[in-house]
């Protein structure tokens, strides 16, 4: 199973990014993993990303891992801004909302965006991860399984 | 009765016993006598007394020959002698003697003798014993043949009646001329030819009308026939006729006359001579009309009369004595021992006795007596009867009455019938019937009653005693009972009746309110009063407790600040309780009309409650049922009120009367303002504090996971690496956090519940099914068995119910008894408003002291590392079921299962 290129975590809470850091490396799934801590970030990060000669600082993300709540663009604001990018940075690109599954109204609301893929809850684990990437990257494992 | 004794002496039938001897004796057309053997002369028959120029009265009873002396004139007749002698012949051979004719001059009034020849025959009456009882005398005048036998007398005789022509002729002129009566002389031709003065006087018509025309023009058109045809028999030669017709006279008026009239054929003339009898024909008419009035009296008064002629044994019974008996008065001749017929054998006997007694001493009778009609009834008769004295002091006839009084007897049994009504009535009245009289109204008469009200021994202890024992001294108004009684007396006799309250006493001195009725009576002048007297123990009784009831209602009114009114629905009037008065803030003298009743409703409101009274409480006869403001009159403050009533209907279904309550709902409306206020505060209190919980419950939710993950990192890198204590230590801030987490979830589940709550139909199978589903692995973990029939589809809360079925399966999964198979029983049932489920299990059980305790949050009855919980789970079941408007609870016994049970409302 050849590695995906890169996951961005999108959460204000720098101890669970460092956590799913520490699991995505263990899973050992893709060539790099980014972190930014809020929304408005996040679409910074993406649209930079679509600029060249920025695969090493800005290597465009495959899967997108997206908290709900952060301070300064939370999540939902962040989906409404990024319906808006260009279609090119949004192409093969997964968002996968990571929910507390506290709250029900939340998913819903979630799905409203056809640019959610799926939800899952936090924290991510190596399982759950290479579940993930045969699902979408790999079907032919995935129907295996 | 003139008229009936007509009748009935024309019925006399030819039975020799009932002949009128006397009568046909007197009016023989022939002279005669009967003499005693004395000569006294003790018959005389009319023709007698006619020939002989004598009257009756003067010769019956005297000797033959000193009425009949011998002529002075002419002592050569020997008449008497002869007359004498033959006597003495029929006294000796007790045989008829003729004798030869004899002269027996007859004396006239005026003393003279009129000279007469007798042809005479004496003969025997004997008696039983062959004794000469009466001698008959009988004469035959032949002074004619005799005088013509005799020359002298013969032309003695011519001479005479010469004379006594012409000395007649000039009295017949001055009869005729001064007669009072009618005289007239016709042809057969039918004219009159001579008339006398006295026709010319009554009639009225000159000579010359007389003459000039028929006399059959001057008779009544009525009369003329059968004057016409009497005109016929005379002129056929028949003798005299009477007859009776009417003539009319000059002015036009009728007279009726009676005439008697013949006619001499040789020279064809008609003799007539009239009498007016106008006079006697109009009182004969009247009598006629009397009598018939009489007799309508009598049929009236169902009164029969009859006479009784003693001595001539003749009766006379009136019609109405016929319809009495029932016997037809054509078809019976009356008779005095008749009635004998129609008395019961008894009456018969008492009336004989009277009647005996009657004619004996005169002594008039009255008898109720029983008399058999013709149709077998007995009629009751009131028989009366008196006896009519004669000259000689002899009773002579008997006048006698029947009425029948059988109706009347019935009327006076009925009356005495309705006398025993009316006494059963007073003896059986539930009140006390006395009479009391004056001067010192002291009762006179008592019904049974009133003896049993008073405790007297019987009625005549009662009257006996002063009419002031049966009351105390005093009435409640503390004025003596006498003075009051007087008062009270004084008013009915005055105004005809007094009506009032009085405390009586019995006999034994108990006190009783009672009510009296003075009534004045008035029977035959005797004034008195009668009293009505009704022992009201009871009833006042009863109105105490009705005041009580009352009172009560007011009271409870008062309290509870209801004020109510009474509307006629026509003319707008009401009245108010008190208790209204004040929420209105009226006083009494207040105009209480529809005006009135306006003006205290507040102006924003007039039109709304007119319109809503109008339509709905009259127009579709619904309840008064409203809140609406009103102007307290008092101080012009706003209130609230809330107004019920219904209207009241009479028979022909329209409204008469609207009866209704208000309540001034001021201070409640404010405390319900205050509470909607408080219960949105509190609604936005709830939604902040969900939203805390929801926002702290997230946050808290964060730095747990990071402990957890970390803790999970140490775990899973170091496990075995380091010494055995760490390992332990991480394995419990791991399980701390978990169950921090499961805590918070749980806070948070519980928190959200009844948020954008919606309720849509549930398949509470299918919904089974889904959990059974999600619960697949814990079941199979757990070896459960869960044993279900079918539930209902209901309303409810889709996500609550799926939550509630989780909760009570996972906690039958959770405390099952690990010695046993776990069995999960679940039932439902539809019950009237609701449906009821059980979920039954064979679980470890619990306590009875717990049951409560169970739905309370945080409360968990078992050690948490045995049973693991957060101790909301039954707390948020609680929440669900109460959503839906339903109760849990749990039935159990420790170490054998538990059974809670829920329901869930069809209304929700």
């Amino acid at each position: 199973m050849k590695k995906i290129n890169c996951i961005l975590l999108v959460d204000d809470n720098n101890a669970d990014n460092v956590y799913h850091k520490i699991i995505i490396t263990e899973a050992d799934v893709c060539n790099y993993i980014r972190a930014v801590t809020n929304g408005r970030e996040a679409l910074d990060y993406i649209i930079k990303s679509g600029e060249p000669n920025q695969t090493e600082s800005f290597p465009k993300p495959d899967i997108i891992y997206l908290d709900i709540n952060m301070p300064g663009m939370n999540g939902f604001e962040f989906l409404e801004e990024y319906k808006k990018l260009d279609e090119k940075l949004k192409s093969k690109v997964l968002i996968i909302m990571l929910t507390t599954s506290l709250n029900p109204d939340d998913r819903e609301r979630a799905l409203t965006f056809k640019e959610v893929t799926e939800f899952q809850n936090k924290p991510i684990t190596v399982e759950i991860l290479h579940e993930t990437i045969k699902k979408y990257f790999y079907p032919e494992y995935a129907a295996v399984m | 009765m003139i008229a009936d004794a007509k009748v009935k002496q024309n019925t006399i039938p030819a039975d020799g016993e009932q002949l009128d001897y006397r009568h046909l004796f007197e009016s023989a057309p022939c002279p005669f006598l009967f003499l005693l053997p004395n000569f006294t002369i003790i018959a005389v028959s009319d023709s007698y007394t006619d020939v002989t120029i004598t009257k009756r009265g003067e010769i019956v009873g005297r000797n033959l020959f000193q009425v009949f002396p011998s002529n002075p004139n002419n002592p050569s007749g020997n008449g008497l002698k002869n007359l004498a002698a033959s006597f003495g012949n029929v006294l000796k051979n007790k045989s008829a003697d003729i004798m030869d004719a004899q002269k027996y001059d007859i004396r006239k009034p005026d003393g003279t003798f009129e000279v007469r020849y007798w042809k005479v025959i004496n003969s025997p009456v004997l008696d039983d014993k062959g004794e000469v009882k009466y001698i008959f005398n009988k004469l035959e005048d032949v002074t004619e043949q005799e005088l013509g036998k005799d020359k002298n007398g013969a032309l003695e005789l011519a001479a005479s009646i010469q004379n006594k022509m012409s000395e007649q002729l000039l009295q017949y002129k001055y009869f005729f001329d001064n007669s009072i009566d009618l005289a007239v002389i016709a042809n057969i031709e039918g004219y009159f030819e001579i008339t006398n003065p006295q026709f010319i006087n009554v009639l009225g018509y000159s000579e010359k009308e007389l003459r000039e025309n028929k006399f059959v023009s001057f008779i009544h058109p009525d009369d003329a026939a059968s004057a016409l045809n009497i005109i016929e028999k005379l002129k056929e030669g028949a003798a005299s006729i009477n007859f009776v017709n009417r003539f009319r006279t000059k002015n036009g008026n009728y007279l009726w006359f009676e005439w008697t009239a013949n006619s001499n054929k040789v020279v064809g003339k008609l003799y007539a001579v009239g009498r007016d009898i106008t006079d006697r024909k109009k009182s004969e008419a009247s009598l006629l009309e009397s009598e018939k009035m009489l007799e309508e009296a009598e049929h009236l008064a169902h009164i029969g009369s009859w006479v009784w002629d003693i001595k001539k044994d003749e009766t006379i019974w009136s019609e109405e004595l016929y319809a009495i008996a029932g016997i037809d008065s054509k078809l019976s001749s009356p008779n005095y021992f008749n009635l004998s017929a129609i008395y019961t054998e008894e009456s018969w006997k008492l009336l004989e006795q009277a009647v005996n007694k009657t004619i004996s001493d005169a002594t008039p009778y009255e008898l109720q007596l029983e008399m058999v009609h013709k149709d077998g009834q007995i009629r009751n008769t009131n028989t009366k009867g008196f006896g009519i004295k004669g000259s000689t002091g002899q009773i002579v006839r008997l006048f006698g009455t029947v009425q029948d009084i059988t109706e009347r007897m019935r009327a006076e049994e009925k009356l005495h019938e309705s006398e025993i009504r009316f006494r059963t009535l007073y003896e059986s009245s539930f009140d006390a019937i006395m009479t009391l009289e004056p001067p010192f109204w002291k009762f006179t008469s008592g019904n049974s009653t009133a003896v049993k009200m008073f405790l007297a021994k019987d009625v005549k202890e009662f009257t006996s005693k002063d009419p002031w024992q049966f009351s105390p001294e005093k009435q409640p108004d503390d004025k003596f009972s006498v003075d009051m009684a007087k008062y009270e007396i004084d008013r009915a006799m005055k105004h005809g009746s007094s009506f009032f309250e009085w405390v009586h006493m019995r006999m034994n001195g108990e006190t009783f309110p009672a009510t009296v009725l003075l009534t004045r009576v008035e029977i035959s002048g005797r004034k008195f009063l009668q009293a009505t007297v009704r022992d009201i123990t009871a009833s006042k009784k009863a109105e105490e407790r009705l005041l009580e009831s009352e009172r009560f209602l007011i009271e409870v009114q008062r309290i509870v600040n209801l004020g109510t009114y009474s509307m006629d629905i026509i003319s707008g009037k009401w009245t108010s309780s008190e208790v209204l008065d004040n929420i209105f803030g009226i006083g009494s003298d207040y105009d209480k009309s529809v005006e009135g009743w306006s003006a205290i409703i507040n102006p924003e409101w007039r039109e709304i409650i007119t319109d809503y009274f109008a339509k709905e409480v009259i127009g579709r006869k619904t309840k008064f049922d409203k809140e609406y403001k009103i102007i307290r009159q008092n101080d012009n403050a706003e209130r609230w009120v809330h107004g019920i009533g219904s209207l009241k209907f009479n028979a022909e279904n329209q409204p008469i009367t609207m009866l209704g309550a208000i309540r001034d709902i001021t201070e409640t409306k404010k405390t319900e303002a205050d509470l909607i206020l408080k219960s949105e505060e509190l609604a936005r209190a709830n939604a902040e504090l969900e939203q805390f919980a929801y926002v702290s419950s997230h946050d808290l939710q964060e730095p747990l996971r990071t402990i957890s993950n970390f803790a999970g990192l140490l775990e899973g890198k170091y496990a075995g690496k380091s010494d055995g204590n760490s390992d332990q230590y991480l394995k419990l801030i791991v399980n701390a956090t978990t169950r921090m987490q499961n805590l918070i979830r749980d806070l948070l589940d519980l928190s959200r519940i009844g948020r954008n709550i919606t309720f849509t139909k549930v398949d509470c199978n299918e919904l089974l099914v889904e959990v059974i589903a999600e619960m697949d692995a814990s079941i199979k973990e757990s070896n459960a068995k869960i044993i279900y029939s079918i539930l209902p589809i209901l309303t409810g809360n889709k996500s609550g119910l799926k939550q509630l079925f989780l909760n009570l399966i996972s906690n039958s999964i959770k405390f099952r008894n690990k010695n046993a198979a776990l069995e999960i029983g679940i039932n439902a049932a539809e019950k009237n408003n609701e449906y009821l489920f059980a979920f039954k299990d064979n679980g470890i059980g619990i306590e009875e002291k717990y049951f409560n305790k169970l739905f309370v949050i945080f409360q968990r009855l078992n050690n948490a590392a045995e049973y693991p919980g957060t101790g909301i789970g039954l707390a948020i079941c609680k929440k669900i079921v109460t959503q839906h408007k339903g109760k849990i609870w749990v039935e159990s016994k420790l170490n054998e299962g538990s059974t809670f049970y829920f329901t869930i409302s069809k209304k929700i």
